[in-house]
């Protein structure tokens, strides 16, 4: 590494103007990322004309800050209330809301935080050290294998129907079809639009999962009369918390590999993609993986520390290949761009100091957003001893600003409320949600995986048995879903020899 | 008591766990069954181009719908092969959902919506703040007044002036009533 790049990435982020601006960066993208209907992805954006005043090491450091801040914003809405900030958070949630039901909300929220700071300073430091030796590893992954890595995480949500696995898999395929919705972007064919104009660009899918999540818990909340006022009375779980949640080092691990090799891939969908796949890989390595989405901590752990780790990996096919892996990274792009400064391999051969102020202003960003989630918590907690008439019609109107939020179109607000009282009917007909969530996030990425490889290989599918990393996923994906199937069939037969012995005996 | 053969135990296990009469369980599957034949019928209408390079914009989703379709049907099957559940006992009924407050409650909330499009968010708001704290059971109507309101200036400031989000206006006469509501509050 170049000592003088780093003096001057270092002198750079001491300046008192460029710490200012991290601030003000990070509890932006806090707050838009906490916020239904403001993303981080639009904090970003609303701070890139700011830049134009700024030089770009500041400009830089600013929308870093908006980034890492926005990747935590939602987590504590999630755990508490049910509500996504952003996408890929509701992974996070699956378990985060079991778990503050059960009266464990610090144990929830203290490992997202230790998730988000190791998924942060451990992308951090792989990109700082190995950048351009991974932007060459992830040239390994053709659409065969994409194919295949896709295919495990959604064979591994089947395993959400804990009563029934059939009803997962069902789950899953409606969210595949759901994501068909709209005009295709291959061929421009429009599919399921019914003439409708609104669905001519797709169903919003952060409308469909707040409809799902927010509105769908609101009604399941009224219909039981559960109350969330118990979960008042928690705190971040302190040292105690910490050690539990760091004790579970290879999930945190495992989360922060998956969430950088998701993250290396440009228009992977990053963040999202990662989380999701993050948790379908605990829910069939971890050793309670059968309680997972039951209230497990592996269950925050993993997908939070993968959605944070994208952040770093992200960075290097940004700066290596100036290719964005997300919405935010094309941002962070544009800067460059507005400067006159070109991404690729002469920023890391110059010596310019650039690479290292962004790296720098990521650490400085991540601890600033741990100090304000400790500090800005028990703030949002009083929110919880509000009365339920009060809080539930409350949920309602962000959950609604969230949809509307996304393309500033009621019908979009619509479509959440009717997917409010369908993910109420889900869970009243013991249908799980997520796989259905899973289904809608990767079931573009599988669709264009699978034509793009099929077009490669001109209908040839010897690939996937000749490619070792595609048939090794295959395989995987196979077994994750028919294993269980053959394990309870095992089980059934088991049984039936052990009554029938007996009374043959 | 007779141990059930393996098909019956197998059907069981797929149909998951019981939960009242068989004609309520299958429901749910063959609305399901009946909204997936439709959509296959739908799909003729997307343009197929499948040959040896390309797999066209029909492939995937036909796919997704004859998987849906044998799930589906897997389903029906199992319930069907399942025993019929025992009728629901008592601990069962008094732990029932509260259907009528559930209906009231989204009933509020299709309304909140239409009344957006109507009258504007910042009166659908306020209306569906204050009327739904009284719907669900709270009777101090100044503090419901006082949240109402202060949540409804809050949420039209932040968005319309710090962020930029057109929140809805509402139809004619609203419309303008709106605009010099905002005016009046500084947002314009």
């Amino acid at each position: 590494m170049d000592g003088g790049a780093v003096a001057q990435a270092f002198a750079a982020l001491s300046q008192p103007h460029n710490l200012l601006l991290l601030a003000i960066g990070v509890v932006m993208g806090y707050t838009f990322g906490a916020l239904p209907g403001l993303s981080m992805p639009m904090a970003v954006a609303l701070a890139l004309p700011f830049t134009y005043f700024l030089g770009l090491e500041s400009s830089l450091i600013l929308l870093t800050a908006v980034y890492t801040g926005g990747l935590f914003g939602g987590v504590i809405t999630s755990i508490l209330f049910n509500i996504p900030g952003e996408s890929f958070q509701v992974a996070v949630m699956w378990d985060g809301n079991p778990l503050a039901r059960a009266g464990r909300a610090g144990e929830a929220l203290t490992g997202a935080v230790v998730a988000y700071g190791v998924g942060g300073f451990l992308s951090l430091l792989f990109a700082v050290a190995f950048a351009p030796l991974i932007a060459r590893l992830a040239a390994l992954f053709g659409p065969f294998e994409l194919f295949g890595l896709i295919l495990f995480g959604l064979c591994s949500a089947v395993g959400f129907g804990h009563g029934a696995r059939l009803n997962g898999l069902i789950s899953l395929l409606i969210g595949l079809l759901l994501a068909t919705v709209g005009v295709d972007q291959v061929y421009g064919q429009p599919r399921f639009t019914f003439g409708v104009p609104l669905l001519r660009d797709g169903l919003e899918f952060l409308s469909v999962l707040i409809g799902l999540y927010a509105i769908g818990e609101v009604l399941q909340a009224v219909a039981e009369r559960t109350s969330l006022r118990q979960l008042g009375a928690a705190g971040l779980g302190g040292l105690r918390a910490i050690g539990q949640a760091l004790r579970a080092w290879p999930t945190l691990l495992r989360g922060v590999l998956v969430g950088m090799s998701v993250g290396l891939h440009p228009g992977s969908g990053a963040a999202t993609v990662a989380s999701f796949l993050a948790y379908g890989l605990e829910k069939q390595v971890a050793k309670h993986r059968h309680e997972l989405g039951k209230g497990r901590l592996e269950g925050v752990l993993a997908p939070q520390a993968a959605a944070t780790a994208t952040e770093g990996a992200g960075m290097i096919p940004l700066l290596t290949l100036g290719i964005p892996a997300s919405a935010a990274g094309a941002i962070i792009l544009a800067a460059f761009m507005l400067h006159g400064v070109q991404p690729g391999p002469k920023l890391f051969s110059s010596g310019s100091p650039l690479p290292n102020v962004i790296f720098g202003a990521m650490g400085l960003s991540l601890l600033l957003t741990v100090a304000l989630t400790v500090i800005g918590l028990r703030l949002v907690l009083k929110l919880l001893q509000v009365p339920e008439p009060i809080l539930y019609p409350l949920i309602i109107v962000f959950s609604y600003l969230g949809a509307y939020g996304t393309r500033n179109n009621l019908g979009d607000v619509w479509i959440c409320t009717a997917f409010g009282l369908l993910g109420f009917l889900m869970a009243r007909c013991g249908f799980p949600v997520p796989p259905l969530i899973l289904g809608m996030v990767l079931g573009p990425f599988a669709e264009h995986y699978l034509l793009t490889a099929w077009s490669l290989a001109q209908g040839d599918l010897t690939p996937f048995v000749t490619r070792p990393l595609a048939l090794a996923l295959l395989l995987l994906s196979a077994g994750t879903l028919l294993l269980p199937l053959v394990g309870s069939r095992w089980r059934l037969r088991r049984g039936e020899a052990t009554t029938a012995a007996p009374s043959s005996a | 008591m007779a141990t059930p053969s393996l098909p019956s135990r197998l059907a069981r296990t797929l149909a998951g766990p019981s939960r009242g009469p068989r004609a309520r369980r299958l429901a749910p599957y063959l609305a399901l069954l009946a909204a997936t034949v439709f959509l296959l019928a739908e799909s003729r209408h997307i343009r197929s181009t499948l040959d040896a390079s390309d797999l066209g914009a029909a492939f995937w989703p036909r796919a997704v719908l004859l998987l849906l379709l044998g799930c589906t049907l897997a389903r029906v099957v199992a319930v069907l092969r399942a025993p019929e559940a025992a009728p629901d006992r008592p601990t069962e009924a008094a732990t029932a959902p509260d259907g009528r407050q559930v209906a009231v409650v989204f009933a509020a909330i299709a309304l909140y919506v239409w009344l957006t499009e109507l009258i504007g968010f910042a009166g659908a708001t306020f209306l569906y703040l204050l009327t739904s704290a009284w719907l669900l059971g709270y009777r101090r109507p100044v503090p419901a007044l006082l949240v109402a309101a202060g949540v409804t200036l809050g949420l039209l400031y932040f968005f319309v002036r710090f962020v930029y989000v057109p929140l809805p206006l509402g139809v004619d006469p609203f419309e303008d009533l709106n605009v010099a509501l905002f005016q009046l509050l500084g947002l314009y």
